[in-house]
């Protein structure tokens, strides 16, 4: 199964993966409702992307006390059931690779939803910090 | 309001009022954004001959619409006022991460007025605005405002514009800072904020802007990525961004080695791109949303410099410190460069009034005890890194340098002044001009002082002249040495360089690489904004921000007269050892003709002639 994997000793710090994936899924520019982050820090050139990384503990379908988050075998995500949310973002604190933030408007949890097997945010990415394979490929062992 | 922020917002530092005023469609239309946006401002607010210094002088911060957006390098922001270093139009622009996080925060312009009775900074999220005590600020250099801002509101994602202790000391070259290494450096906008007790300006924004037709801008912005992934000079960008420079003007005799006293400098390879990429290139780096990305983090281990780690720099400061003061210490440069930027320096304008003191002792006409005892032979460590301490503080000899190398001059008398080497008060960049005549046209003419960002005539170098005579009927524009139709050259990529610093994208994209033509930025904009534009009606735009800047100046008294350059230039040849470009001078007078008539000004006054401003709406009557 395919899974997102970042580099961050590549990652130029551009943040055009922030603007890709608000673009694909809210339809306008900007940053604060992107499903991905560069966590930068200028002093140290720096640039940490956070993701989804679809990892096998599922800390965030565990941590959820209501059922709300819950993995998807069929399409090999997490998915959020919005009307079962409690907003005790318990999923934000528990996320290894801190890549929930919470909505400003409908306080649920952004969750990446891998543009459905097809990430924008990888499509956009100039320097290959980010991309979408299967663990076992050969072009990721490469890098 | 589609394509932009949609808010102007207006801050009078006096009173302490704050104000938000919708985006006027109607202005954006005909100058865009950015500096198109700001100049109009200025004109039509600022009075003749304001002190630049004065609570009464406007400093102006503009994006534009392709800012924030998916297109490449969309990151630009211009800061505008009455410049107090030449005392015409103050303007300069830098990339990093403000200008988009401006526009998400909903604004298109950022005006202040007046002046602060105490130090305060701006902190704006959204549309809460809030002018702050900067105490605790005032004398922090550029890094540690920065970090110490972003701390003090717990969010990492607030970019900082701030000024250095040069700007709140008085120096009238200091620049304003954005992500620590990027500099508006040029014509003192750092000086003006600081007039105004200003430190530094805060924005975080969580707004989204839309677009009038998305799919058809993403469309066109997939083709863009064709053009730069496929463009010649994409991986060289990638790897040295501009310091790939310092070799390539080596080549062709063309380096202000020991302030453009030859072509040539026997340190360019030590002190090259390719050295940096070498010895401390960590990774590369890039401005908010750009696919090239041309800038470098560095780490320099050397024990003379504990800790100096950096990102850049772009070829400017490299070459300042390094080629113009006769200095091919690599590590030594960057620290230089370091320097610059954490006391808030315009790098081209302290590297000149550098390198002039140095020439000047060369000649005999400048003694070291008058110099604070300091030794002005070239490359001289201590003398480099003492001097940029004395003149970010005023200290000693260097407070004759914080005026700019024009009134330092003046003041020294001696003939001293021959060696200032500015065209209208602001320093010449990194480059000779006699080795590219279409360069040297662009910065006698350039609107801010001498500077080659104002036009970027790429082309001059290209050595087609088949291309030469499509574009501009004249096969001698495509090569450096020749003067026949620089004029139309430089017109057209002065129009070029408007619209980039309006629309708010990066020139070394825009112009240099021209990944878009005029009728591609038209199509872009339509999807962006929904106007309906040709590609001539977006040049006319390009050509409308040029004549009103030189209305502005005008307005300072600005004449053909004073778009010149420094007589090294003019008659002295370049030296023997300047390789293929040895023997040259800058013939500018024939060149000036052509580029007046071409721009439709009066060739004796070089100002625009009636009709012209009739055909750009810019009537005076």
């Amino acid at each position: 199964m395919k899974r997102i994997f970042i580099d961050e000793t590549i990652c130029s710090g551009c943040r055009a993966c922030e603007i890709a994936c608000v673009v694909q899924k809210e339809g306008q520019f900007g940053t604060a409702l992107a499903r991905i982050r560069i966590e930068k820090n200028d002093v140290d050139g720096l640039d940490q992307p956070h993701v989804c990384q679809t990892c096998k503990g599922l800390p965030c379908v565990k941590s959820c006390p209501t059922g709300a988050l819950q993995w998807d075998e069929v399409i090999g995500r997490v998915i959020l059931i919005p009307e079962e949310c409690i907003h005790c973002d318990l999923c934000v604190e528990v996320c290894p690779f801190e890549a929930i933030w919470i909505h400003p408007g409908n306080k649920l949890p952004l969750l990446c939803d891998l543009c459905d097997g097809d990430p924008a945010c990888v499509k956009r990415c100039a320097t290959g910090a980010i991309i979408f394979v299967d663990k076992s490929c050969s072009t990721f062992k490469a890098r | 309001m589609n394509g932009f922020g949609g808010n102007i917002l207006r801050v009078n530092l006096t009173e302490g009022s704050i104000s938000h005023h919708p985006t006027d469609e109607v202005i954006t239309r005909e100058y865009l954004g950015g500096r198109g946006l700001n100049v109009k401002l200025l004109w039509d607010e600022l009075p003749a001959h304001t002190d630049g210094l004065s609570p009464e002088n406007l400093l102006v911060f503009g994006v534009g619409p392709f800012v924030g957006t998916l297109f490449p390098g969309g990151a630009r922001f211009n800061v505008s006022g009455m410049s107090p270093q030449t005392g015409i139009l103050g303007d300069s622009n830098a990339g990093g991460f403000f200008g988009a996080e401006l526009k998400f925060a909903g604004y298109d312009q950022l005006i202040l007025e007046g002046k602060s009775e105490k130090p305060v900074y701006l902190m704006i999220k959204d549309k809460t605005v809030e002018l702050r005590d900067a105490a605790d600020l005032w004398g922090k250099d550029v890094w540690e405002t920065t970090t110490s801002i972003q701390n003090s509101l717990r969010d990492p994602r607030f970019q900082v514009a701030t000024i250095g202790q040069g700007a709140e000391n008085g120096v009238l070259f200091a620049g304003v800072f954005v992500n620590l290494n990027r500099p508006a450096a040029r014509t003192g906008m750092g000086t003006v904020m600081a007039s105004k007790n200003l430190k530094a300006i805060a924005v975080r924004g969580t707004q989204m802007f839309p677009v009038a037709d998305m799919s058809r801008f993403l469309e066109l912005v997939n083709q863009l990525d064709e053009v730069i992934y496929n463009h010649p000079e994409y991986e060289l960008r990638y790897r040295l961004g501009t310091t790939k420079l310092i070799k390539a003007l080596n080549a062709i005799g063309g380096l202000s080695t020991r302030h453009f006293q030859s072509g040539r400098f026997d340190g360019a390879d030590a002190v090259s791109g390719e050295a940096i990429e070498a010895l401390y290139k960590i990774k590369s780096k890039a401005c908010f949303s750009c696919t090239i990305p041309c800038s470098r983090y560095l780490v320099i281990e050397d024990p003379r410099f504990p800790g100096l780690k950096l990102e850049g720099p772009e070829f400017e400061p490299l070459a300042g410190f390094t080629v113009r003061v006769g200095n091919s210490d690599l590590a030594l440069g960057l620290k230089c460069v370091d320097l610059a930027n954490r006391y808030g320096l315009d790098a081209i304008a302290l590297s000149e009034v550098i390198a002039w003191s140095m020439e000047c002792y060369q000649r005999g006409l400048l003694s070291s005890q008058e110099a604070d005892g300091l030794d002005l032979n070239w490359g001289q460590a201590e003398t480099l890194l003492t001097l940029i301490h004395k003149v970010a503080h005023r200290e000693g000899f260097g407070d004759l340098l914080a005026d700019g190398v024009k009134k330092a001059a003046e003041k020294l008398g001696r003939g001293t002044e021959e060696y200032a080497m500015h065209g209208k008060g602001l320093e010449v960049f990194q480059a000779d001009v006699r080795s590219i005549k279409a360069y040297g046209l662009g910065n006698a003419v350039s609107s801010r002082g001498a500077d080659h960002l104002r036009s970027e005539p790429w082309f001059e170098f290209s050595n087609d002249p088949e291309e030469g005579v499509r574009r501009y009927g004249i096969p001698e524009t495509a090569f450096r040495l020749k003067y026949q139709g620089k004029g139309r050259v430089v017109k057209h990529f002065e129009e070029m360089a408007a619209v980039s610093d309006s629309l708010g994208v990066c020139k070394n994209t825009y112009n240099n690489m021209e990944v878009l033509d005029w009728e591609g930025t038209a199509d872009l904009l339509q999807a962006t904004t929904g106007w309906k534009l040709s590609g001539e009606d977006v040049r006319i735009i390009g050509e409308r921000i040029v004549n009103l800047e030189r209305l502005f100046i005008a307005r300072e008294g600005i004449t053909r007269k004073d778009d010149v350059l420094p007589k090294r230039f003019l008659e002295e040849p370049l030296p023997k050892g300047s390789g293929p470009s040895t023997g040259s001078v800058l013939e500018l007078d024939i060149m000036l003709d052509e580029y007046y008539q071409a721009r439709g000004w009066d060739l004796e006054t070089g100002l625009p002639e009636e009709d012209k401003l009739k055909e750009l709406g810019l009537e005076t009557s």
